[in-house]
């Protein structure tokens, strides 16, 4: 194997395989059976000075909100858990999710119910089926808004855009004014990646318009590691 | 601080009013206190929801027709007008204009402007004015399991919006909380108070204790146990007296926004506390407006009730940045 191929096929699996791992049942030994999905109480695998800092997104506050509750075990104990810290992880993200769900918004033709919790909602579910469904060797992790976005929904993802809930991903350093939404790249904040369960990383791109029509991941050929 | 007078008393004792105001919309208990209570009016207006014209809006039309309401849409600039010619136009016949107001099935910017526009009319006319605001409870029904798109959030109405000497002042955010999921913290999340408390309703059926736990779980657990307040919903006197005693005594060092969740007395409350500080109190709301999914409430068959003393009389301008010495209204016993 190539070193290119290395990198393709191994190095940048391993964080998807990861997150597989620690999400999905183990199958038993002798029973042929396909992996189910599972939920974690606690998601420790965010755990650890990076994922921390990562999931806080450079956020003074959000940093703090995570950690001033994790010093009082510091001081007590010198060390804080990986428990605990996922743990307020999963506070915060809770706490944004509140936010986000207050954002008030215009009743869009297409869809009139939809909120900008709904919106992103839909994408991570669409980014959780990426990773968890069927394998795929780069998941899907961020979105462009296409054309054929409906303008109510652009309209709101301006408003998580504001909030902080979906965050601008420039394609060429550099270019970090943003003049409008259409055509752009985003992801979502990390700090819902522990709540979602989705990779704290970039991932392929995808037309929102395909997320939001619901339609199902088309599956990649496997590639052959041996 | 500005003179009002605020007092309990059981619904069945004054009959007889110079106006008497209910709201028209698609929950059966719209229609309780009136049938129950049968106030006379001389003028006597029904607010009628344009929208989600559901459930027992038609059986609630009819009671408010049969009992000579006329009826205009429910909108918080015809309530402004209406009650302000009303103030001007009527023949005060033994010292106080008398007004009987249901707000069980008002929205919370109808219930303020009300409140606002008969505070401020007594000042403009020089009259006194006896409000009996009457509220119906609900029997308990599930909340929803979403509260939908949120169309507004930000201050009650414009009169409510707070103002303050010194911007630089920390805020306090005090929550009346209801069973709605998640609201209460986002809000919180939002105003980043420097010191938040919350008036938690009791005294109603398990039913709404459970879920009003298992939906402010997460709120609640923000807080410092000692700012979880109760209040009962039987006794909504009690309920001002607490609300203001915590508004005078953290006004001179915080701006305070009261965000009326839950119970519509406690919207009230916060309104008469809001008025009694004007303007230094801001009320805000959040709400999903016509977003939000129709619940047919039923009445649980107690009413309550709180009447208001307002008059024309200032003894402190609203304007002033001193400290009020002393309390400028009296809480009157529950007269039986």
């Amino acid at each position: 194997m190539s070193g290119l191929d290395r990198a393709k096929y191994i190095r940048k699996l391993f964080p998807t395989l990861l997150l597989r791992q620690f999400f999905r049942t183990h199958p038993v030994e002798g029973i042929q059976k396909r992996q189910k999905q599972r939920s974690r109480k606690n998601p420790t695998i965010y755990g650890g000075a990076t994922g921390l800092l990562a999931v806080s997104e450079g956020n003074p506050r959000w940093l703090i909100g995570i950690a001033r509750p994790l010093l009082v075990q510091f001081r007590h104990s010198g060390r804080v858990p990986i428990h605990a810290q996922t743990e307020q992880m999963l506070r915060a993200a809770d706490r944004f999710r509140a936010v986000l769900k207050l954002i008030p918004v215009q009743r869009s033709a297409r869809y009139p119910n939809e909120t900008v919790l709904g919106i992103i909602d839909r994408i991570a579910a669409f980014f959780y089926k990426s990773v968890m469904g069927s394998f795929r060797p780069q998941p899907h992790g961020c979105f462009t808004i296409d054309t054929d976005t409906d303008p109510g929904v652009v309209a709101a993802l301006g408003l998580a855009l504001n909030a902080g809930g979906i965050v601008f991903v420039p394609r060429t350093k550099g270019a970090a004014l943003l003049g409008h939404l259409v055509g752009e790249r985003f992801r979502l904040s990390y700090l819902l990646s522990v709540y979602y369960e989705i990779p704290i990383r970039l991932g392929a791109e995808v037309p929102l318009s395909r997320i939001l029509r619901g339609e199902r991941e088309e599956i990649p050929s496997q590639p052959t590691l041996l | 601080m500005n003179r009002i007078e605020i007092r309990a008393v059981t619904p069945s004792v004054q009959k007889s009013f110079d106006l008497a105001l209910g709201g028209i919309g698609y929950e059966r208990r719209a229609r309780y206190a009136l049938t129950e209570l049968t106030p006379r009016a001389v003028t006597r207006i029904g607010l009628e929801f344009e929208d989600r014209q559901v459930y027992d809006f038609d059986d609630n039309r009819r009671a408010f027709e049969k009992a000579k309401f006329s009826r205009i849409p429910a909108r918080t600039e015809n309530i402004a007008s209406v009650l302000a010619r009303w103030v001007r136009d009527s023949t005060v016949t033994d010292g106080r204009l008398r007004a009987w107001i249901d707000i069980s099935s008002l929205t919370r910017p109808l219930i303020a402007t009300i409140c606002y526009q008969l505070w401020s009319q007594a000042q403009t006319d020089e009259r006194v004015i006896h409000a009996s605001f009457v509220y119906s409870q609900a029997r308990f029904s599930p909340p929803p399991d979403d509260y939908g798109p949120i169309a507004h959030k930000g201050a009650v109405i414009p009169e409510f919006a707070g103002w303050t000497d010194d911007p630089a002042m920390p805020c306090s955010a005090i929550f009346g909380i209801g069973y709605e999921a998640g609201l209460a913290l986002g809000a919180l999340e939002d105003l980043e108070p420097a010191d938040a408390w919350a008036f938690r309703p009791t005294g109603h059926v398990s039913a709404y204790d459970r879920a009003i736990n298992r939906n402010n779980a997460d709120f609640l657990a923000e807080l410092r146990p000692e700012h979880i307040l109760t209040y009962d919903v039987n006794a909504p006197l009690q309920l001002v007296a607490n609300l203001e005693s915590l508004v005078y005594g953290a006004l001179d060092t915080r701006r305070i926004v009261i965000i009326p969740f839950g119970l519509k007395t406690f919207a009230l409350a916060a309104c008469l506390v809001a008025l009694q500080h004007f303007p230094r109190v801001n009320i805000w709301r959040v709400s999903g407006g016509t977003f939000t999914e129709p619940i047919n409430r039923l009445p649980n068959g107690t009413i309550v009730q709180l009447d208001v003393l307002l008059t024309g009389t200032q003894i402190e301008m609203p304007f002033s940045t001193s400290a009020p010495t002393a309390s400028a209204y009296s809480l009157v016993d529950r007269i039986a």
